[in-house]
């Protein structure tokens, strides 16, 4: 089923609900989501701040599509989830690939909202209290970070 | 000897306001917000793109000094700067960005930039650049040090720049190529060690830079004179890389003589629209000048500055603006200076003497046109940091003589009036040759300036230098030392021919204590079973028997984390070597146009790579405590000691006490311990305290000089923190000597802040450290309440003596001070600016600190680096004792401690 402005205010209003209480599964469902509704033409006109969110995976038809595997995890290992960006698409792989080119492990949303939200005190501060670990290519974690900053600032959503 | 034939060399009488429009342009300086130019990451990434850059294993010298051509001969000619932005609000949480444009009246005689922007900000994706990508949108917006970026820019980065470097970043590289999948290996490798923070951090993803280019080529010869001479050895040999070599000497110079024509041509242009008869005369000169240097040789103090600068903004494209420095330029530029006056017909000396004062004063503005990339998290180590682009004068010449002439004079002056953080003004002092009256001006620039210049011993650090003899066998290893010029914030360097990279790692040496009092374990990553080992297990110390076992295991683990450290830092140059090749660098150096071999491959004379330690004095008043109580004098046990240590001194939990104590809680304890009147403490010229303190300075020297860096050099070891001291006092947990967890660790190679009551003492035990292990510098912070009127001359003989004292050998066993540094401004007006900023906005705005190495605003600063400074021991000179003053309190936020 294609996406409407319906829908998509639908969805997002389900989503965003929970002001204040963001996990993780919200932002990414929330992003997946931004990047569906900013190809369609009638989403966008009724809601003209996601316009070219979408070039955040393909910016043009000269430069190469975004390509990037992300595992989001906690810290006991329990938890995954993981998100690809290939060909301007973003989707929730069915199996976790044995390659990625980033991993965050975090104690819990909170301390991966945080993390990725605020500045550099709580950078200082995850490391101090030792809740978010990243390993792999910490450039994936630079560019997510801003489509996530974006989409909350195009959405007028609290981060 | 140079001599100085002016009557005032201080020119007193002389102000900004009389140099035509300097005093708005400065004002347009102090004013203006660093602004994100996107000129050279965008040219770089096209050029990159074109030619396939991207998809190579290896970069060549060859295809980036065509990259740097490129970008030369398309960057924008800046003659004129015209528009600025300003803050007019506080911003932050959420405000809409509150920097405004504004106009500037450009006047400098110096055209062309560091980047298009008038106080601009350089980015290179290749090393750090794309760690500012999550704070795009909210750069301008930032409370501390906003950023002005606009939104097609901000597009522009984020859509055709950043992401063709995502794994093309010298991090980046190195990580895929020394450590993959380092995740699944038990422990710690290096690169986590470096992203704990806690251990080490290493400066090769951020940049190499720190060094002293030789200008003097460029000045005598000409561009062409270099080309020429590429051209030569090109045509002598059949060496496939040396040709390659030479053949990128000869791309970037063209490249740079193309941009100086550019801005003659630009210069041309603006004359020929130009209404005003002064203005048009100007911009002529200025196309004139740019026509002839740095083509041909100089002939004039202004030529020569216009080669210099031209050759810096080349430089800063390629080399990140982080330490890297001017050195020597009141001996390089000289003859040039002496040529005016021969020339000055029948003007007075005095007259070409301001002339000389009034250009360096703009020059000095223009090498303040840029400031470095700052994320929110690099606000918290760095908060506030200039480029420290250092300037050396004075001390002596490579014969051992009398170096300091007018333009020394000249270059004080300029600073003294223009008071700005960049340059880093670095003066040398020796105390056989150079003049009492001389001294005395660099105590009169400081006490006017309140922060500026250092002041730097020459025979202790000529002695120091000279005793590294890592020079080649045709080198002259007196000469080289004599003629070192000082790197960034005070690291000595042989003058255009030291490839130092003087910050190459910084290490918190409170992590070698943490690993030892654990056993190889650190509070930071856990203490439990579960809990990673990372350094090696040394033994439980409640069980040492003698204060030599604890420092055999500290000893271990020292050199594990040199050798974690030593061994991630040649991992990054190696990546440099491959993927960041410096051919801009090497055709300013003496040593790689002879070898036909690039400085990243080891070109240079000297090849050495720096290590500056951060928690010296903390450290040794730690090992001093334990010493004291737990093995000397048997009152605290090691596992009470330790326990205290983990639960941060708390007042509820007590420890055993055999002796007499009534008081027997973790607080009382901490009393003990920090009490400089029970404990004894490095600064206070006690033997026991100083002893550790020199035995650690000797033992990490040796530790270091062992390794090998990745160009065939040595190691270096120094003593100068920045306000590093400070984030990795946030990030450490209590210490024996009484510090508390979180709290800043003393600042370069000073005792704990108020410890040493005497100033005199403080001194004494600091210039008892040996300087030969001390040749990457130190940086020892000195805070004097000011005088009570600026020109007391007792207050000025008594601060010149001072400085001779510690710089003194008379005693056979001290080796005589290295570096002195100052602050000239009371804790009152410290306060002031920190809690009333808007109360003294002219105060707040310049208010110039010396922080650990580099001079920064005051305002600038983060609140914990504010304190840092505020809480330092303060002496009054009369007195030589300090004053006795309460802490600075930080105020509570949401992460604890902030203010």
């Amino acid at each position: 089923m294609s996406i409407t402005p319906t829908t998509f205010e639908a969805t997002l209003h389900k989503l965003s609900s929970g002001a204040g209480d963001f996990t993780l599964d919200t932002l990414l469902d929330l992003m997946g989501l931004a990047f569906e509704a900013s190809q369609s033409p009638v989403v966008v006109l009724f809601f003209p701040q996601l316009k070219d969110y979408h070039k955040h995976l393909k910016p043009e038809e000269k430069e190469p599509a975004f390509h990037g595997v992300y595992v989001f995890g906690t810290k006991d290992g329990g938890v995954e989830e993981c998100r690809v960006f290939k060909d301007g698409e973003m989707f929730e792989p069915t199996y976790i690939p044995e390659k990625w080119n980033i991993k965050v492990a975090f104690k819990d949303d909170q301390a991966f909202w945080k993390f990725l939200f605020s500045g550099g005190q709580d950078i200082m501060e995850a490391v101090l209290v030792n809740d978010v670990e990243v390993f792999g290519n910490l450039n994936y974690l630079y560019k997510f970070g801003y489509m996530a900053k974006d989409l909350m600032t195009r959405l007028g959503l609290p981060h | 000897m140079p001599e100085i034939l002016v009557s005032d060399p201080s020119l007193k009488d002389v102000h900004i306001s009389q140099f035509g429009g300097l005093a708005k342009l400065t004002d347009a300086y102090f004013k203006a917000v660093p602004q994100v130019c996107i000129e050279r990451p965008l040219l770089v990434t096209q050029f990159h793109r074109e030619s396939g850059l991207f998809k190579k294993n290896r970069i060549s010298i060859l295809d980036k000094a065509r990259a740097y051509r490129y970008v030369l001969e398309r960057r924008t000619p800046v003659v004129k700067h015209r528009v600025a932005y300003m803050k007019t609000g506080t911003g932050g949480n959420g405000e809409e960005p509150r920097l405004e444009e504004f106009k500037v009246s450009d006047c400098s005689p110096f055209a062309g930039s560091t980047t298009s922007k008038f106080k601009g900000v350089p980015l290179h994706p290749e090393l750090i650049g794309l760690m500012l990508w999550p704070e795009l949108g909210t750069m301008r917006e930032r409370e501390s040090n906003p950023f002005q970026i606009s939104d097609h820019e901000i597009e522009m980065l984020n859509l055709h720049v950043f992401p063709h470097w995502m794994d093309f970043s010298i991090m980046e590289l190195a990580r895929a190529r020394y450590y993959p999948g380092s995740w699944h290996i038990p422990g710690l490798d290096d690169m986590k060690l470096l992203q704990n923070l806690v251990f080490f951090l290493t400066a090769k993803p951020l940049c190499i830079s720190h060094t002293i280019p030789d200008f003097s080529g460029a000045l005598k010869r000409g561009l062409s004179g270099i080309i020429e001479d590429a051209v030569d050895a090109m045509a002598a040999t059949a060496d496939q890389s040396k040709i390659e070599f030479y053949s990128a000497v000869i791309e970037v110079l063209q490249g740079i003589i193309a941009y100086a024509n550019r801005l003659a041509d630009r210069a041309k242009y603006l004359a020929g629209h130009e209404t005003s008869t002064d203005e048009k005369e100007r911009l002529l000169e200025i196309a004139r000048i740019y026509g002839k240097v740095p083509a041909g040789p100089a002939e004039t103090l202004r030529e020569g500055l216009t080669t210099v600068w031209v050759c810096w903004n080349a430089i800063l494209l390629e080399n990140p603006n982080v330490g890297i420095s001017l050195g020597r330029l009141d001996q390089l530029l000289y003859p040039l200076y002496e040529k005016d006056q021969d020339a000055r017909g029948s003007r007075s000396r005095e007259d070409v003497f301001r002339d000389a004062v009034e250009l360096l004063c703009h020059f000095w503005l223009k090498i303040g046109d840029h400031v470095p990339i700052m994320t929110e998290t690099a606000e918290q180590l760095f908060g506030g940091t200039g480029a420290n682009q250092a300037v050396t004068i004075g001390g002596v010449d490579k014969q051992g003589e009398d170096a300091v002439s007018e333009l020394t004079y000249a270059m004080l002056r300029a600073i003294e009036l223009m008071q700005l953080r960049d340059p880093n003004l670095n003066a040398r002092y020796h105390l056989e040759k150079n003049s009492r009256d001389y001294l005395n001006r660099l105590c009169e620039v400081n006490i006017n300036t309140g922060a500026t210049p250092a002041i730097h011993n020459d025979i202790a650090i000529i002695e120091a230098l000279h005793s590294k003899g890592d020079v080649p066998p045709d080198g002259d290893p007196l000469e080289y030392a004599r003629d070192y010029g000082i790197v960034g914030c005070v690291e000595p360097g042989s003058n255009g021919r030291h490839y130092a990279h003087s910050a190459s790692i910084l290490l918190n040496l409170s992590s070698a204590l943490e690993l030892t009092i654990y056993n190889g374990k650190h509070r930071r990553t856990g203490l439990d079973e579960s809990a990673p080992q990372i350094g090696p297990t040394t033994g439980d110390p409640a069980r040492f028997s003698t204060f030599d076992e604890f420092l055999e295991a500290f000893k271990k683990q020292i050199l594990w984390l040199v050798d974690r450290a030593t061994r991630l830092n040649n991992n990054f140059g190696k990546t440099h070597q491959d993927f960041y090749p410096t051919p801009i660098l090497s055709s300013f150096f003496e040593g790689p146009m002879e070898k036909g071999k690039d400085l990243i491959q080891g070109g240079a004379l000297i090849n050495s790579s720096g290590v500056a330690i951060i928690g010296l004095a903390d450290v040794a008043d730690s090992l001093t405590a334990i010493q004291e109580w737990v093995f000397q004098k048997e009152r605290v046990s090691f596992s009470d000691l330790r326990a205290a240590l983990t639960d941060d001194f708390a007042e509820e939990n007590t420890y055993y006490d055999n002796i007499d104590e009534m008081d027997k809680s973790h607080a009382a304890l901490q009393k003990l311990l920090s009490d400089y009147a029970r404990t004894p403490k490095f600064g206070n010229s006690i033997e026991m305290a100083d002893e550790n303190a020199r035995y650690l300075v000797r033992m990490i020297d040796e530790a270091f000089a062992q390794k090998q860096n990745y160009r065939g050099g040595r190691y270096r070891v120094g003593y100068w923190t920045m306000t590093i001291h400070c984030a990795f006092g946030k990030l450490t947990e209590a210490l024996p000597n009484g510090r508390k967890a979180r709290e800043n660790f003393a600042s370069g190679i000073t005792p704990v802040s108020k410890v040493t009551p005497e100033l005199t003492d403080a001194l004494n035990s600091v210039g008892s450290l040996p300087c030969r292990a001390l040749s990457s510098g130190v940086a020892l912070n000195i805070k004097f309440t000011p005088p009570d009127e600026k020109n007391d001359p007792k207050y000025l003989n008594r601060f010149a003596s001072m400085v001779e004292t510690y710089f003194g050998k008379n005693d056979p066993s001290r080796s005589g001070g290295v570096e002195i540094q100052f602050n000239i401004v009371d804790h009152e007006t410290f306060l002031k600016v920190a809690n009333e900023p808007e109360k003294y906005p002219e105060l707040a705005e310049r208010l110039l600190v010396r922080v650990s190495g580099y001079t920064a605003y005051f305002k600038d600063l983060n609140r914990r680096m504010q304190k840092e400074i505020i809480d330092r021991t303060e002496y009054v000179l009369k007195t030589d004792r300090m004053r006795n003053l309460p802490p600075f309190p930080l105020t509570g936020t949401a992460t604890g401690d902030e203010g």
